[in-house]
């Protein structure tokens, strides 16, 4: 465990990894301009300008991601700060071996859901640690099952304690990263008992809860009579000006030459959406990227998220969860 | 594979309202002709008796819906 500043842990965690060689890069960003663009940090005296948790939180400016980074580098060694969504995306793109798991080091972060890009505000980490209200909940956070990374080389948890933060090894790599941190005294060896009870109780609420959320939307979509659905449905679709920024932005669209965006096939509107739809919804994690960057505003989750969960839940499949099972469509 | 498609396109059309029944798979070899013929013509049968499909029907330029709002929900 550790105590005091988070983002401390965070920055003395990614210099070892540099200095030690296990990464040859940290996939962070820097501030150019006022804005955060992304950069891959490959030495440890530019750490101190990076803005290491900022990305977790607000992201990149633009349509870049972590995971796409790390999917678009393949062959360089990459450490990654990550919140469980996109580890699950990183695991489902490394099913489709277009990520090698050896060469990602995932430093993954328990999520309590995010708040929606316009009420950002406040410390980085404490958006980590606090669960937003629900009126500052992002959309696609509300129906989040997955609060902590199901795999990680290290996992990092603020939300049982204010002054503590765990830490703890998922692979062999992430035990000696944080043996030498607990050599260094960055860390204390052990974690109390009660904040780990602590920390299991918040994500049980939590995944409970968006597993509570999706059934009531689910339950609340089929009870509205077909030809309304249907009207709403295609409202949605065929507000779509095919730009392609959910496909650009989305973890999961994997595909180096992608039919939607290759102009060798026309496309009508809802026909682009319900192509992509078929595609990747049951690799779907609600990361809620689409919906933030629709110049539209459509409910892009929402409908993905349901469309892919409908399918995988009938076979007990959960996205990014569990190596053996392939994905459902492949 | 295919199996898994169609089941995911018909969960698309459920969910859209159109109705999961209007596509169905069937598995049928070559050698079986008849058997063939029979499904689709029940196939046809079925299609008409459930009536033209919603995306003939519908009005074009409908107003769009109200976004990031689920059917039934009250406008945040």
């Amino acid at each position: 465990m550790h105590r005091g500043d988070p983002l401390q842990l965070v920055r003395d965690l990614t210099k070892l990894l540099l200095e030690a060689g296990v990464v040859d890069g940290i996939v962070s960003g820097v501030s150019k301009e006022g804005k955060v663009v992304l950069h891959v940090v490959k030495s440890a005296d530019e750490l101190d300008e990076a803005i290491l948790g900022y990305v977790l939180v607000h992201s990149y400016q633009g349509l870049e991601s972590t995971v796409r980074a790390i999917r678009d580098r393949k062959g360089d060694r990459l450490a990654a700060l990550v919140k469980p969504c996109e580890a699950r995306a990183i695991i489902e793109l490394a099913k489709r071996r277009r990520i090698d798991l050896n060469s990602v080091f995932i430093v993954g972060f328990d999520c309590p859901g995010m708040r929606t890009n316009q009420d950002a505000s406040g410390e980085v980490m404490e958006a980590l640690r606090v669960t937003p209200g629900d009126e500052v909940l992002k959309d696609a956070c509300r129906r989040c099952e997955v609060h902590a990374p199901p795999y990680a080389d290290v996992c990092v948890s603020l939300i049982s304690s204010p002054e503590v933060t765990l830490v703890e090894a998922g692979t062999e790599r992430g035990a000696k990263v944080l043996e030498t941190l607990r050599g260094k005294g960055v860390i204390i060896e052990g974690q109390p008992r009660e904040l780990i009870t602590k920390r299991e109780e918040k994500l049980r609420l939590l995944n409970e809860r968006g597993r509570r959320t999706l059934k009531e939307e689910e339950n609340k979509l089929l009870s509205v009579p077909g030809h309304e659905r249907f009207s709403w449905f295609m409202g949605q679709l065929d507000a779509c000006v095919k730009c392609s920024a959910c496909i650009r932005a989305c973890p999961i669209c994997f595909c180096k030459d992608c039919i939607l965006i290759s102009k060798r096939k026309e496309y009508t509107p809802s026909l682009f959406l319900v192509t992509r739809m078929l595609h990747m919804a049951d690799s779907c994690v609600c990361c809620g990227k689409c919906d933030e960057v629709c110049p539209k505003g459509i409910s892009l989750s929402y409908m993905l998220y349901h469309l892919g969960r409908k399918f995988t839940s009938r076979h007990s499949y959960l996205a990014g969860v569990d190596f053996s099972r392939p994905p459902r469509t492949v | 594979m295919a199996a898994r498609h169609v089941e995911m396109v018909q969960d698309l059309l459920e969910l859209m309202g159109l109705g999961a029944e209007r596509v169905t798979m069937v598995y049928c070899s070559s050698a079986e002709g008849r058997y063939f013929a029979d499904m689709a013509r029940k196939m046809s049968e079925k299609l008409m008796d459930l009536g033209p499909n919603l995306l003939k029907t519908r009005k074009v330029n409908e107003p769009v819906a109200e976004s990031r709002q689920a059917p039934g929900d009250p406008p945040r």
